[in-house]
């Protein structure tokens, strides 16, 4: 027997006091996974810290957790410090952390905060250029493991919202050593060979931070940053972030909730297209209906009325024009036949010039036949006239011995006073003519 | 109305507008007409390229 028994009160005190005086036990670093990681409503945080063999109860006060530079979840190895410490009414002992730190990865973690910090300098991750997702994509890429389940979840993902959208696979590493090679290398084959991509989803499911450390490279981050397409980020779980993430144009928490951000849920859009239309078509019914209603309050008689006055005022206008065209018509017909009687009369002077021709002709040939029985009776005459006269001509004086006087022009001189002395003279004999000169007048 | 082939999204914006022009119960008769018909132009686009379903789904790989 060991000897008097104590209370159970008793026995938790003095385990606290052992383990609370333990200069091991106050001041511990431990590694180990954290699993059944839960924050309670007042910011502390509970968890249990386990390996292979064993697990403790772990408390971080939300102070401490502030501390924390990275956001602690199920499944990370840490490096805790703290001390260990006893509840006593619930008779367990836990270790209440201090310090916590990425096990094996604290190198990690440093590279992570430095490259996060020169980039934000840089502005990488800047709103201003984070490039809006299309709406209604037309081709999407996905770049990320060929054999993952990212790649089965986002097709099938995309192919059940959408059933127009191209996509293009673009297999590539996504961890270990050439994974942020092979990432930046696909980014800048889906831009330079398939330029007209709408939205590029890259990434990966869960896994270690040193799984998903691709997406933590600088090369990858500035080819995201390069990419003249929009990038969504999706590596691993709700709560991996990585420097992808805050460079691309959008953070989606898991590759399936990348995929239903890249393109639209086509049967939705279907929905949505055919409300327009009944919004359409039931808009233009009532406005018709209104319409028409407007139209029956109005004085439908009165309406009648003017236009039939209309009506008769253009029927009055049509007789006008009628009577005035037959009239037009009338004045030229008129006109026309006036010309026709003018024609026509002149046709008639016409005939009438050809009987005034045929008497003309008549009458001249009457007068021509006249004329010549009249000459040929004044023939006659004068023949015998002439016979008479042959002994009255001046020859015929000529012979008798007279001669007749010319003067220089050739004039019969008749008279001395025609003459002047020394006037050159042709005296003209019945055979022949001689010159002669005036040598002296005398009158008598 | 242009012509051109709008993108989905353009036509869908379109349709949108015309609803919200066609809602209002003051739109005169001839506008009202000419949104409804240049709604149903949009629709008609907008159905036809949700019904295409002419997925491809390609493997590039160097």
């Amino acid at each position: 027997m060991a000897g008097k028994p104590i209370t159970v009160s008793q026995l938790n005190n003095y385990i606290k006091r052992v383990l609370g005086t333990d200069p091991m036990l106050y001041n511990i670093s431990v590694v180990g996974e954290i699993s059944g990681f839960k924050r309670h409503t007042s910011g502390h945080v509970y968890f249990t810290l386990k390996d292979q063999n064993s697990r403790i109860n772990c408390f971080l006060s939300s102070y401490n957790l502030s501390a924390v530079d990275f956001m602690p979840e199920d499944g990370m190895q840490v490096i805790l410090m703290g001390q260990i410490s006893v509840y006593e009414p619930g008779g367990y002992y836990n270790i209440n952390v201090s310090k916590m730190e990425m096990a094996g990865s604290g190198d990690l973690a440093a590279a992570f905060q430095k490259l996060k910090e020169k980039l934000e300098k840089e502005g990488l991750f800047l709103e201003k250029h984070k490039k809006p997702l299309p709406f209604f994509p037309m081709k999407v890429a996905v770049i990320t493991s060929e054999t993952g389940a990212a790649i089965k979840d986002i097709l099938s993902i995309i192919q059940n919202r959408n059933n127009i959208c191209d996509i293009l696979l673009c297999p590539c590493l996504v961890q270990g050593e050439n994974a942020p090679a092979d990432i930046r290398k696909a980014i800048e084959n889906v831009n330079t060979l398939f330029p007209k991509t709408d939205v590029i989803i890259l990434g990966r499911g869960g896994g270690s931070i040193e799984d998903l450390w691709a997406f933590n490279e600088e090369i990858v981050a500035r080819a995201i940053f390069a990419s003249k397409i929009p990038i969504i980020s999706a590596v691993g779980h709700e709560t991996d972030f990585t420097i992808s993430d805050m460079v691309a144009d959008k953070r989606a928490e898991t590759p399936t909730a990348a995929a239903v951000m890249a393109v639209p849920d086509v049967a939705e859009l279907k929905a949505s297209v055919a409300r327009y239309k009944s919004i359409i078509d039931n808009s233009m019914n009532s406005i018709i209906a209104n319409h028409n209603l407007r139209m029956k309050s109005y004085d439908i008689h009165s309406l009648y009325s003017i236009l039939q006055g209309r009506i008769s005022l253009l029927g009055m206008e049509v007789e006008r024009l009628k009577l005035q065209s037959k009239r037009d018509v009338d004045d030229r017909l008129s006109g026309n036949q006036m010309r026709i009687d003018e024609l026509y009369n002149a046709l008639d002077i016409k005939h009438r010039l050809d009987i005034y021709g045929m008497k003309t002709e008549n009458l001249i040939i009457a007068l021509q036949e006249r004329t010549e029985a009249c000459l040929n009776s004044k023939n006659r005459r004068v023949l015998a006239a002439l016979e008479s006269l042959k002994d009255l001509s001046p020859y015929a004086i000529m012979e008798r011995g007279y001669a007749a006087v010319l003067d220089k022009f050739g004039k019969a001189v008749n008279t001395v006073k025609m003459l002047e002395p020394e006037d050159a003279l042709t005296i003209v004999f019945k055979d022949g003519r001689a010159a002669a000169k005036v040598s002296s007048i005398k009158e008598n | 109305m242009e012509k051109k082939k709008m993108t989905f999204e353009q036509a869908l914006d379109a349709l949108e507008k015309c609803a919200e022009k066609l809602r209002d119960e003051e739109v005169p008769l001839e506008e009202a007409i000419k949104y409804f018909e240049e709604g149903l132009v949009h629709y008609k686009n907008c159905t036809e390229i949700l019904s295409s379903a002419k997925q491809k789904i390609e493997t590039y790989k160097e």
